[in-house]
């Protein structure tokens, strides 16, 4: 399991929208356009194809970083920070 | 059947397939063909029949596997079948077809001698690996590439990238997602959890999470779930635990396939080793005794209390003797004495003056079954309480309640349990009982005699209930992990801990003291 940061832009609002809906079945929206995942080395795969299936690659650019537990650990979020924290294991409501 | 392919593939990745739950199938298509058993395989066999008559068994791979110079599993595979279908219809199956992915490419393989006596060796060695649950060295070749299991099995195996790459256990972690809002819904949109709740005829949305990050959701009191986020859920091997509000277990839902079996044949195999059980056993007794100490000093200083003093002595003066026993029947007589020693002091721990002029209560001593006064009547009361909330988590960690180390097993007992829970006698129900009737939160109005007893009334049961509630919130810190969790949390913390010790070779169990 691990931390990946992935990034995208797209030149299509059709298709950036379809990505963006992937990408939230994966993980957390960080900014407009960048999302932190925490993936089984399975998951990645299967989002790496999803997402080439949308994408163009004429037009359209991703990325994909891998983190490591130093650089997951030393995330900061200042600002409006939205949603869940990836980096627990255990939510209540 | 499918296990075949992962094991031909890799012993190890067969092993980890076995534990962990299948991945994404492999080899045979869907569950089609007809069903056969024999030698203890079973599985949907698809055939065809060639120009004699005689059938000829036929699988479909994803992708074509890199060819080597060791057996191919697809090819083993076609012998483990003609084998089941030999044994089922008598018939002898001299070939196989194995069609390759979307390309529809087929080869034909013939399953001659030397093909069949390599399945019976794999046979034997699979064989091998499930009896003795142990994981089998990797392959380390040409094959490791292209295996889903790489991230987990690390076959280069340096020690500091497996730190690095493997920052957590192949057994799953427990993530766990808690939904205790009376009302709450747990939905699903897409392959996200949602979690709702209306109020005043507004839905309104407490929490939004992939479900791939969740590995277990524990449902607490009233709280509803969608038929459509369940399974997905189960399809992504989530468990499902629903808990009372008075934190009873009630049930689980959970795949056939769970990622815990390793965890529980470790917990049988550590009770069936005396050489682990022992320490074990000791452990759950030191937490006791230290337990009982504390709360014994706690309140000989706030009384000024000598003889308070001097049982607690006592009491850590056997905990100096703990190391030296060499029996489990030896634990349990020290234990059992400082048991002894704590409860004939019992009494000076409660404060009459808060029912005076009444000299109320008075502590006979421990007694059950039946207890003879109320506060035997008030601690029987919240052992069982405190007992189903450990029975729970034992449960939620992936162990069997009932099978222990300290408590022998016997019909009904939940030992794994009851060992749990003489480390939070003393600081949870002890405590509280002295602090109901210390505190005149219990009245002789709140008891009641029948069938040869005392027992809490139906007013009492609600003051004792109302004040478990609340205790169980308080939060402290705990020892090993360091975070700040409230008592029912510590609980389930606990037996976490001792799961990891019972997979850990090497890990010691600490317990709770407080």
């Amino acid at each position: 399991m691990a931390f990946w940061l992935i990034g995208y832009d797209i030149a299509d609002p059709r298709r950036l929208q379809r990505v963006a809906r992937l990408l939230e079945d994966y993980g957390q929206r960080l900014q407009y356009s960048v999302f932190l995942c925490r993936l089984e080395a399975e998951a990645i795969r299967q989002l790496r194809r999803g997402l080439l299936r949308i994408v163009d690659l004429e037009e359209d650019r991703l990325f994909f970083l891998r983190l490591c537990q130093g650089c997951i650990e030393a995330l900061e979020q200042i600002g409006q920070g939205k949603g869940v924290d990836l980096r627990q294991n255990h939510w209540i409501v | 059947m499918a296990w075949v392919y992962e094991f031909a593939y890799c012993l190890r990745r067969g092993y980890y397939a076995w534990v962990e739950g299948p991945g994404e199938p492999v080899a045979l298509s869907s569950g089609e063909g007809t069903w056969m058993a024999a030698d203890g395989w079973c599985g949907p066999v698809q055939f065809i029949r060639d120009g004699h008559g005689s059938p000829v068994p036929v699988i479909r791979l994803a992708h074509v596997a890199e060819s080597d110079t060791a057996e191919r599993p697809e090819h083993l595979m076609l012998a483990a079948l003609a084998r089941l279908i030999e044994a089922e219809t008598g018939q002898s199956v001299a070939r196989g077809i194995v069609q390759y992915g979307p390309t529809g490419r087929q080869e034909v393989v013939t399953l001659d001698e030397r093909l069949r006596a390599a399945w019976q060796r794999l046979d034997a060695e699979i064989r091998a690996v499930i009896h003795e649950g142990r994981l089998p060295a990797p392959r380390a070749d040409q094959r490791c590439p292209a295996c889903p299991r790489l991230e987990v099995c690390n076959p280069s195996g340096a020690a500091e990238t497996a730190a690095q790459l493997n920052v957590l256990p192949p057994v799953r972690q427990a993530r766990t997602l808690y939904v205790d809002e009376i009302g709450a819904v747990v939905r699903r949109d897409g392959r996200q959890l949602v979690v709702t709740v209306s109020r005043n005829g507004t839905r309104r949305e407490l929490l939004r999470l992939p479900a791939l990050l969740v590995d277990q959701v524990v449902l607490v009191g009233p709280v509803q779930i969608t038929s459509q986020a369940l399974r997905l859920l189960l399809r992504q091997n989530v468990d499902i635990v629903y808990l009372s509000t008075e934190g009873r277990f009630e049930g689980r839902l959970a795949t056939e396939f769970h990622p815990h079996v390793a965890l529980r044949l470790a917990q049988y195999e550590a009770a069936r080793d005396p050489q682990r059980a022992l320490p074990l056993a000791r452990q759950f007794v030191r937490g006791k005794l230290q337990n009982m100490a504390r709360l014994l000093r706690h309140y000989a200083q706030d009384y000024r209390n000598s003889t308070l003093e001097a049982t607690a002595a006592a009491i850590e003066s056997d905990l100096q003797h703990l190391s030296e026993l060499k029996s489990p029947d030896a634990v349990r007589g020290l234990e059992g004495a400082a048991t002894r020693r704590y409860f004939s002091v019992f009494n000076e721990m409660l404060r009459p003056e808060a029912h005076e002029p009444i000299d109320w209560p008075v502590f006979p001593g421990r007694n059950r079954r039946p207890p003879t006064d109320p506060v035997n009547a008030t601690l029987g009361y919240l052992y069982a309480l405190l007992l189903g909330n450990l029975v729970t988590a034992c449960a939620v960690a992936g162990l069997d309640p009932y099978v222990g180390y300290l408590h022998t097993p016997a019909y009904g007992r939940p030992s794994l349990a009851l060992d749990l829970m003489e480390e939070f006698r003393a600081p949870i129900a002890d405590r509280l009982t002295l602090h109901l009737f210390n505190r005149g939160k219990l009245r002789p109005r709140h008891f009641e005699e029948r069938s040869g007893g005392v027992y809490l009334n139906e007013e009492g049961r609600a003051v004792v209930l109302a004040a478990w509630q609340e205790w169980r919130q308080q939060v402290s810190r705990h020892p090993v992990l360091g975070l700040e969790m409230s008592q029912m949390r510590h609980f389930e913390a606990q037996a976490r801990l001792l799961a990891r010790t019972l997979q850990e070779p090497g890990a010691e169990y600490t317990p709770f003291v407080a």
